[in-house]
C-alpha cells in the first residue's frame, strides 16, 4: 500500500506551500555531503521477458554514491541460464562490451521465458559464483489502451491522458510490473514505478477485478507533461514474482524516500547470491523473467 | 532484589506511623485557592512556623496536615499571591480554604514556577518540570502562537527529531513512551498540522507538569515521561473572557460562575482560518481545498458540598485537508469525569471515569473508483486513588487504574470500476489494569523517601486470530505458521509487571540537596511508525502474542541548589535508562493495512544516558533558564546494524536551549530564546549502481544511522506591549510581536538522496528544510 504515503505527500506539499507558503520557501536544497566509499561490489541488471529477439543482462559495479563520472563494467564474466528443463542459455559478451551480456535465439529455439518455467541464472565474475532464480508467471491480455483530452485541471496540466484495461487474472494471487512508454522511451519518473498486485496495491482480494484507476490511469501519466497530439503510448503489462514486486517496490520508495514522513533508508534486496555460502562476498541487483502483454493508442486517434 | 526491598519498605512504612502515634492529634485540612477567580492552586504551601514543617496542596488545591494539638501560627503561600498567616488553637480536626490575595505588584513580574521559591530543594520529587501558563506564554512562538509542548521542549533532557515534527523525546525515549494526560485523559496524538502547533489551548490550561524520571507508583502504562497538562477550572467569581487573533489561530475563551462558589465553567476553542484569508487568492482549481483545524476544549465544576465536587471536562479537536475528491482528517476527542470526595480530614479521594479517542480518515475518489479508510483507537478507563495524610511525615496515595482499549487498525474499501471491496482489517481489544500504593515519608529534616510499587496487569483479548511466526534470520520477514481464532473476550496472552518506583532527597544545606531515584515503567501499547516523524496515520497497537511490553527501568541521580534566596536555582542530573523489547522494523517494512503486521517487527535493547545541567532565575524583571543536556540513546536489535548498537533517529549529542525575558517597563517586555542541538543521525548511501536505468542508492557496510544531518540552531524573539496601568480597566489588550528563526537559518529536519531530476545519471544529497526562512508574526491577546 503505497498511495497513502503519495497522498500525504501530496497535502504536505500544499500545506508547507499554500498554507504556510508566503513565510515559508524553498524547503529544498542540494547540500554538500561527505561520504565513504563502501565495498566494490557487483551489480546484476536482468530483467528478461518471453518476448521474441535478443536476452541482454548488464553487469557493472558499485560506484562512490556521488561519482557522477565514473563506471565500472564487469566484464570478462561468465554469464548462463539454465531452465528447470535443464536446457542452458549461454550469454555472451556484447560487442560493445560495457558489461553488456547478449544471447540470441537462433531460429529453431525461440521460447524463452515460456510461461510455468524457473530459470537460473548464473555469473562468475573475479572468482566468485553467483546464482539466480525467477519463475514465470501467466500474465492477462491488456485488453486496450485509450487516451483522451483533458482541459487544466488541479494539479494536472491541459493534455492527452492514457488509461489502460485489463481484468486480473481470478483465483490466483498475481503479481505485475506495469511499463509505460511515450514514443519508445520509458516513462522512468521514480515516484511512477507502477508495479500492484490482483491489479490493486496490495494482496487485499480485488483477485479478478479491473485494474484499479491509481494503477491503470495515475501512473502511467506525467501530469506536468502529458502526452501531446500525435505521440505513441505503449503500456506494458508484466507478469512478476513476488520477491520482483518487493523488489521493485523498494527501489521506488528509495529513490522517493523524501520528506517529513521518509523512512529509514534501507538497502534494496537482491535475490543475487554468492554460490559459496561461506564466502563474505556479496553483490546487488536483479534477476527476473515476465511474460509480457502489451497495447499501444496514439494521442488525438 | 530491589522489588522485596520495596515490598518491605512499603510494608515498614505502613506500620511505622501508627507505632508513633502517642500524642492527641487533630488534622488541619481545606483548600487554598486564588482569591480573585476563586481557582484552586496546585502546589501552594502550608507551614507552621513552630514545628518548621508543612505540606503541600495536591493538583486539585486540596491539603491535609496532622499536628499534635497546640496552638500554632500557619503560612499559606504561593508565588505571585500575598502570603496569608492565620493562628490556630488545634483542639480537633479542623476544615477550613484559605483565599490569597493576588499581589498586584508580583503579577507584573513573570512567574515561572507557581510553587514556594525552593521546592526543588526541598520536594522529593526530581527529574520534574513544572511550567505555569504564564511563563509558556512568555515564550517566542512561530506565528506567534503560543504552545504547551514546543515549550516543553526546551526543558532539560526533552528533544525532537525535528522542526515540524510531532511529539517529544524524553531522555531517549520514543514519542509515544510519553503519557500526555489533559485532566487525566491520555491524548494520543498531541500535534496540529503534523507537528507545528499542538492540540492544548493555551488560554484553558493551567499548568503543565513534565515528570523525567522518579516517576510516582500512580502512573503508569509510558516508559519514558507523564506530561501532565491541567485545565483551568473556570472563573467561580465573575464572568471573564479571553482570546487572540493571530496569523494562524483566532482564540475565545470565556469562563465564569454557573453559581457562585459552587460551580463554574471554562469554554474555550480556536480555529485556525489561514483557508479564510487565502481563498480569495486560489485559482479556480484550488477554491475547494479544505485546510482547517480547530478544537474546543470545556470544563465545569460543581461543588455539591464541603466533601463532594465534581468535574467534567472534555476536549474536541480535528484538523481536514483536502482538495476536490481527496480528503484526510484526524483528531482526538477525550472526555473525563471526576469526583473529589473527601471521606474524612485525613483521606482524600479522586475517582476519574475516562474516555478518549484517536481516529483518522482518509478518502479519495467516488463510489466507481475510490479508495476509503479510517482507523481509531479508543479507550475506556476508571482509575480511583486515594491520599492518606496519616501525619505531617506520612503522606500514602493508593489506587488502581483499568483500561479497556478498542483498536480499529484499518477500516477500509476501494472501488474499481464500480466493484467494491472490503479490505478491513479486524479489531483488537486489549485490557489493561493496575494496582498502586506509594508513601511520601519524611525522616528528620533532612531525608525524605517516596517509594511505591506498582503492578499492572494486561489481557490480550479476542475476538481475533492470533498467529504463530516462524523463526528466521533476523531482519528477514518472518512467516505466519498457523492461526488461532479466540473467541470475543477470551484472553489470547496476558503479561503483568511488578513496577517499583523509589525516590529520596538528602537535604546538605538549607540551599542544597541531592536527590536519587529508580523507577521501572512498563508500556503496553506500541505506536507503529517507521518514519522520520511520526505521521497523523501510524498506528496504536497492542501488546500482543508476538509483541511483548516494552520496559524500562531508570536510575537518577541529581544535586539542587539555589543561590541568593533561591533566585537562582540549579540542578545537575545524571541519568541511565535500560529499555527492552524496542519496537523495530524490518528493511522495507509494510506496516499500512497489513494483517501480517507482526511479521514486519524487530526487537531489541534500548539504552539512554546522559547529564542534564539547568540554571534557571525565577525572580525579578529578568527570568528565563539555560538547559543544557549531554546525552546518547542507542538500541540494538537483531538484523539492524550487523546486530551491533546504533544511535537511534531522535539521538542528539548537545542540546542547549538558552530562554530570557525582562520586563523593561510595566509596558514593555522582551523574550528571546536560542537552541542548539547536534544533528539527529540518518542512514546515508556509501555507493550506487545502475538498474533498468535508475541510479539505487547502497549502504555496502549495511549501517543504521552512520551520519549525522547538519547541526540544528535557531534564534526567536518576541517584544510584548501591554495597555497602560489603569484603575478599573476592563478589556486588557496586548500585542504580541515576533520572530521565528530570527537569523535566517535553513536548518535541515533531514538529508535525503536521489537522482537528479533533470540528469538522473547525476545523484545528489538533498537538505529539507521545514521552515527555510525567518517567520515575523504579529498577534493581539485579550482579556476582560
Amino acid at each position: 500500500m503505497k498511495m497513502p504515503f503519495q497522498n500525504l505527500r501530496t497535502i504536505w506539499v500544499m500545506v508547507g506551500c499554500v498554507l504556510l507558503g508566503p513565510a515559508i520557501t524553498s524547503c529544498e536544497d542540494p547540500i554538500d555531503v561527505d561520504l565513504d566509499e563502501g565495498t566494490v561490489q557487483l551489480a546484476v541488471d536482468a530483467f528478461l521477458t518471453d518476448e521474441s529477439g535478443e536476452k541482454r543482462i548488464v553487469l557493472t559495479e558499485t560506484t562512490p554514491y556521488f561519482d557522477n563520472t565514473t563506471q565500472r563494467f564487469a566484464d570478462g564474466a561468465t554469464v548462463r541460464i539454465t531452465d528447470d528443463l535443464g536446457k542452458v542459455y549461454d550469454f555472451q559478451a556484447a560487442p560493445e562490451g560495457q558489461g553488456n551480456y547478449i544471447w540470441e535465439p537462433d531460429t529453431a529455439d525461440t521460447n524463452f521465458g515460456e510461461v510455468g518455467r524457473t530459470y537460473t541464472l548464473s555469473v562468475t565474475h573475479n572468482g566468485n559464483t553467483f546464482e539466480a532464480s525467477s519463475t514465470v508467471n501467466p500474465v492477462p491480455t491488456l485488453d486496450s489502451v485509450t487516451v483522451e483530452f483533458r482541459e487544466e485541471e488541479f494539479g494536472q496540466e491541459e493534455g492527452y491522458y492514457a488509461t489502460f484495461f485489463a481484468f486480473d487474472l481470478p483465483n490466483r494471487e498475481d503479481y505485475y510490473w506495469i511499463r509505460t512508454y511515450r514514443n519508445g522511451v520509458f516513462f522512468d519518473d521514480p515516484t511512477a514505478i507502477n508495479v500492484s498486485v490482483d491489479g490493486a496495491f496490495g494482496s487485499n482480494g480485488a483477485d479478478g477485478f479491473l485494474f484499479i484507476i491509481p494503477i491503470r490511469e495515475f501512473l502511467i501519466n506525467d501530469d506536468s507533461d502529458p502526452y501531446k497530439l500525435g505521440d505513441e503510448v505503449r503500456v506494458e503489462l508484466w507478469a512478476i514474482t513476488e520477491p520482483t514486486w518487493s523488489f521493485l517496490g523498494e527501489l521506488a520508495s528509495q529513490l522517493t524516500n523524501n520528506g517529513l514522513f521518509a523512512t529509514p533508508a534501507a538497502n534494496i534486496r537482491t535475490n543475487i547470491v554468492n554460490a559459496d555460502p561461506n564466502s563474505d562476498v556479496k553483490a546487488v541487483g536483479w534477476f527476473s523473467v515476465s511474460a509480457v502483454s502489451s497495447g499501444t493508442a496514439i494521442a488525438g486517434q | 532484589m530491589i522489588r522485596y526491598i520495596l515490598i518491605l519498605g512499603l510494608i515498614l512504612g505502613l506500620f511505622f506511623p501508627s507505632i508513633a502515634l502517642s500524642q492527641e492529634k487533630s488534622t488541619i485540612s481545606g483548600y487554598i485557592k486564588d482569591g480573585e477567580t476563586g481557582e484552586e492552586l496546585i502546589g501552594a504551601t502550608v507551614f507552621v512556623k513552630e514545628l518548621g514543617t508543612g505540606t503541600v496542596t495536591n493538583v486539585y488545591g486540596f491539603f491535609s496536615l496532622t499536628l499534635p494539638n497546640g496552638s500554632y501560627n500557619l503560612k499559606f503561600s504561593y508565588v505571585g499571591f500575598q502570603d496569608v498567616e492565620k493562628q490556630i488553637d488545634l483542639t480537633e480536626n479542623t476544615k477550613f480554604d484559605i483565599e490569597l490575595p493576588t499581589n498586584s505588584k508580583v503579577l507584573e513580574e513573570v512567574v515561572i514556577t507557581g510553587e514556594q521559591a525552593d521546592a526543588n530543594v526541598k520536594n522529593v520529587e526530581m527529574s520534574v518540570n513544572k511550567m505555569e501558563i504564564s511563563t509558556i506564554k512568555k515564550i517566542p512562538a512561530l506565528m506567534g502562537e503560543v504552545d504547551v509542548i514546543r515549550s516543553v521542549q526546551l526543558l532539560p533532557g526533552v528533544s525532537t527529531v525535528g522542526e515540524g515534527a510531532s511529539g517529544f523525546n524524553v531522555r531517549g525515549g520514543g514519542v509515544d513512551q510519553n503519557l500526555i494526560l489533559l485532566d487525566e485523559a491520555p491524548v494520543y496524538n498531541s500535534s496540529h498540522l503534523f507537528g507545528f502547533f499542538s492540540v492544548f489551548n493555551p488560554d484553558a490550561v493551567k499548568n503543565v507538569k513534565l515528570i523525567k524520571g522518579g516517576i510516582p507508583a500512580q502512573y503508569g502504562g509510558r516508559l519514558s515521561s507523564i506530561l501532565d497538562v491541567r485545565m483551568k477550572e473556570g472563573n467561580q467569581k465573575k464572568f471573564a473572557g479571553s482570546g487572540g487573533l493571530g496569523l494562524i489561530f483566532s482564540r475565545l475563551t470565556l469562563e465564569g460562575p454557573i453559581k457562585k462558589d459552587k460551580a463554574s465553567f471554562v469554554i474555550a476553542g480556536r480555529r485556525s482560518y489561514a483557508d479564510v484569508l487565502a481563498r480569495p487568492f486560489l485559482n479556480d482549481d484550488l477554491s475547494d481545498s479544505k485546510f482547517f483545524f480547530y478544537d474546543l476544549t470545556a470544563k465545569v465544576n460543581y461543588k455539591l458540598n464541603d466533601k463532594n465536587r465534581f468535574f467534567l471536562s472534555g476536549y474536541l479537536g480535528k484538523d481536514v485537508f483536502g482538495t476536490g475528491d481527496f480528503q484526510f482528517d484526524w483528531g482526538n476527542q477525550t472526555a473525563s469525569a471526576r469526583w473529589n470526595h473527601i471521606f474524612n480530614d485525613k483521606v482524600f479521594m479522586n475517582m476519574t471515569a475516562i474516555y478518549s479517542k484517536y481516529d483518522y480518515e482518509f478518502g479519495v475518489g467516488d463510489n466507481q473508483d475510490g479508495f476509503n479508510w479510517q482507523s481509531n483507537v479508543i479507550n475506556y478507563s476508571l482509575k480511583p486513588e486515594f491520599t492518606y495524610y496519616i501525619n505531617p511525615k506520612n503522606t500514602l496515595t493508593f489506587g488502581a487504574q483499568t483500561i479497556l482499549f478498542d483498536f480499529k487498525p484499518g477500516n477500509a474499501s476501494f472501488n474499481s470500476g464500480g466493484d467494491a471491496n472490503d479490505i478491513s482489517l479486524e479489531d483488537q481489544k486489549a485490557a489493561e489494569s493496575a494496582i498502586f500504593v506509594a508513601n511520601e515519608q519524611k525522616i528528620g529534616p533532612r531525608i525524605a523517601l517516596q517509594y511505591g510499587l506498582r503492578y499492572s496487569i494486561y489481557q490480550y483479548l479476542g475476538e481475533g486470530n492470533a498467529y504463530t511466526l516462524n523463526d528466521t534470520t533476523p531482519g528477514v520477514e518472518r512467516t505466519v505458521v498457523s492461526s488461532q481464532r479466540y473467541d470475543q473476550w477470551e484472553t489470547v496472552e496476558q503479561y503483568a509487571n511488578f513496577e517499583p518506583r523509589l525516590a529520596i532527597k538528602y537535604e546538605l544545606t538549607e540551599t542544597s540537596s541531592i536527590k536519587a531515584s529508580y523507577n521501572r515503567m512498563a508500556q503496553y501499547l506500541h505506536l507503529l511508525s517507521n518514519t522520520a516523524a511520526s505521521t497523523p496515520i501510524d498506528v496504536w497497537s497492542p501488546s500482543t502474542n508476538n509483541v511483548k511490553p516494552q520496559i524500562a527501568d531508570q536510575y537518577a541521580l541529581g544535586y539542587f541548589r539555589n543561590f541568593k534566596e533561591s533566585t537562582f536555582e540549579t540542578s545537575v542530573e545524571v541519568y541511565y535508562k535500560d529499555f527492552q523489547n524496542q519496537v523495530e522494523y524490518i528493511n522495507n517494512a509494510d506496516l499500512i493495512l497489513n494483517e501480517f503486521y507482526e511479521t514486519q517487527l524487530l526487537f531489541g535493547d534500548g539504552r539512554a544516558y546522559g547529564a542534564e545541567f539547568y540554571i534557571k532565575k525565577a525572580k525579578g524583571d529578568f527570568t528565563g533558564w539555560i538547559s543544557y543536556t549531554l546525552a546518547r540513546t542507542e538500541r540494538q536489535v537483531d538484523g539492524i546494524n550487523r546486530s551491533e548498537w546504533f544511535p537511534t533517529r531522535f539521538d542528539r549529542t548537545h542540546n542547549l536551549s538558552v530562554v530570557a525575558s525582562y520586563q523593561v517597563n510595566p509596558r514593555w517586555s522582551f523574550s528571546a530564546n536560542f537552541v542548539y542541538s547536534t544533528g539527529t543521525p540518518g542512514t546515508f548511501p556509501t555507493n550506487r549502481f545502475n538498474i533498468q536505468g535508475w541510479v539505487a542508492p547502497h549502504n555496502s557496510e549495511e549501517r543504521r544511522n552512520n551520519y549525522r544531518i547538519p547541526d540544528f540552531h535557531r534564534l526567536d524573539v518576541s517584544a510584548t506591549l501591554s495597555p497602560k496601568e489603569k484603575e478599573n480597566r476592563k478589556w486588557f489588550g496586548e500585542w504580541v510581536f515576533s520572530v521565528y528563526n530570527a537569523y535566517n537559518r535553513r536548518n535541515a529536519f533531514s538529508v535525503y538522496f536521489q537522482e537528479n531530476p533533470d540528469i538522473p545519471q547525476n545523484t545528489e544529497a538533498i537538505r529539507l528544510a521545514i521552515v527555510g526562512n525567518f517567520v515575523p508574526s504579529v498577534a493581539y491577546n485579550f482579556k476582560f
